[in-house]
């Protein structure tokens, strides 16, 4: 039964980088393979998407089992609707839509029911330090990642795609399914919240140090 | 010039398209130019510099702290919990429809059987179908999930018969539990097995 079908794990050790050209007709060949039910094809999709799924939900849930939660039940979303997904589309957009709009869902959730334990905190503090080597990049990162909390999800969702993930004005106005001129706008304006408040941080760094 | 044709909040949205490399070529000369020019752009220009310095390291976040080969089995597991969860509607239907088909065959050829070695009349109460004192067979209703069940009288003469037309016609009882001196005699029908 294709319940109980074992699925290998082909995992490679190379990730997907921002960086990375993607090769369409690879990309494409691969999903073709997933839509014909190859379960190896799968296994290879979210191994080279995970890591960008994973922190496209971390960055509105600010919660790294939430945003693994959310991620996992996006690629299950993704093998739920692969065959009705068209090959002619971005992949990485329809994966981002689907990320995001789990990650606003369990949000929500999340600020109606906001008792998140003090100890569950500092443990996935711990456990992200951990994880990250140079300690002033982590720092940046924890700094970084708290103004970004603190913009609202217009502003910090288009900032986000294009300054981070590094995608386009168009796509990101496909993903959010709003005007180009309004993520012009939203962009412009997060921008200078993000900038007002890193630079307000730092003096205020500054000021502190003996 | 761009200094004296822009607003303040139009330079600023220009600056921060310029550090973030989204101007056309020509367009970032224009800006280069305000820099030489203006202090202030230049000043405001090196904050949005550090902010979007910033902003990028997160592009170098590590691996998440759970990796994708650590997801994955997971993510199969709720794969199979959600095809287990669709399919059963679509397939249990065909199933059923199976089943039905299978029982109504059975039990007319047992009728039909019953009716020939014993005649129709001793299916009629007293001793009828549900007498399990004195009918040779009782089919228990509602069929269970693990198939047909029947109670065989043993006590009754043509009982034996019946069971050995009952194989006869290749109906394939995968249990019989046929105890010598027991009234009784439960046969179980499996359900056809799925595709």
């Amino acid at each position: 039964m294709s319940q109980a079908r074992s699925i290998s794990l082909r995992i490679h050790a190379a990730s997907q980088t921002r960086e990375q050209p993607v090769d369409r007709t690879a990309e494409m060949d691969l999903l073709r393979r997933v839509q014909a039910g190859d379960q190896d094809a799968f296994a290879e999709v979210v191994q080279k998407h995970w890591k960008r799924a994973f922190w496209t939900a971390y960055d509105v849930v600010f919660d790294h089992d939430r945003a693994q939660d959310i991620a996992q039940e996006a690629f299950v979303k993704v093998h739920r609707a692969i065959h009705t997904y068209d090959l002619g589309r971005d992949f990485a957009s329809w994966l981002y839509r689907i990320v995001l709009n789990l990650g606003i869902d369990h949000k929500r959730r999340m600020d109606r029911d906001k008792s998140v334990p003090t100890d569950k905190v500092e443990e996935l503090v711990d456990a992200k330090k951990a994880k990250i080597e140079d300690e002033e990049k982590a720092s940046t990162i924890e700094r970084v990642e708290l103004i970004l909390s603190s913009l609202s999800e217009k502003y910090r969702m288009p900032l986000k795609m294009k300054d981070i993930d590094g995608m386009s004005v168009e796509e990101i106005a496909r993903i959010l399914d709003v005007t180009y001129s309004t993520v012009r706008w939203r962009l412009h304006k997060a921008r200078k919240l993000f900038r007002e408040r890193w630079v307000r941080r730092m003096r205020q760094e500054n000021r502190e140090q003996p | 010039m761009i200094r004296s044709r822009l607003s303040r909040s139009r330079r600023q949205a220009l600056l921060q398209d310029y550090v973030a490399g989204d101007l056309s070529q020509e367009e970032a000369g224009e800006v280069e130019a305000l820099l030489r020019a203006d202090p202030k752009a230049r000043a405001l220009c090196d904050e949005a510099r550090a902010a979007h310095d910033a902003l990028t390291v997160l592009r170098d976040r590590s691996e998440p702290p759970v990796t994708a080969a650590d997801v994955l089995s997971k993510i199969q597991i709720a794969i199979a919990t959600d095809q287990f969860r669709a399919k059963p509607r679509l397939e249990l239907q065909g199933e059923g429809t199976r089943f039905y088909r299978r029982l109504a065959i059975a039990a007319t050829l047992l009728f039909a059987v019953s009716a020939t070695l014993l005649g129709v009349h001793r299916f009629s109460r007293p001793g009828g179908n549900g007498d399990v004192q004195n009918s040779p067979v009782v089919v228990t209703t509602p069929p269970s999930e693990r198939g047909i069940e029947m109670i065989l009288n043993l006590d009754n003469p043509d009982t034996r018969e019946l069971m050995e037309r009952y194989r006869e016609l290749k109906l394939d009882p995968v249990e019989t539990f046929y105890t010598p001196g027991n009234l009784t005699v439960p046969i179980s029908v499996p359900l056809p097995e799925s595709r």
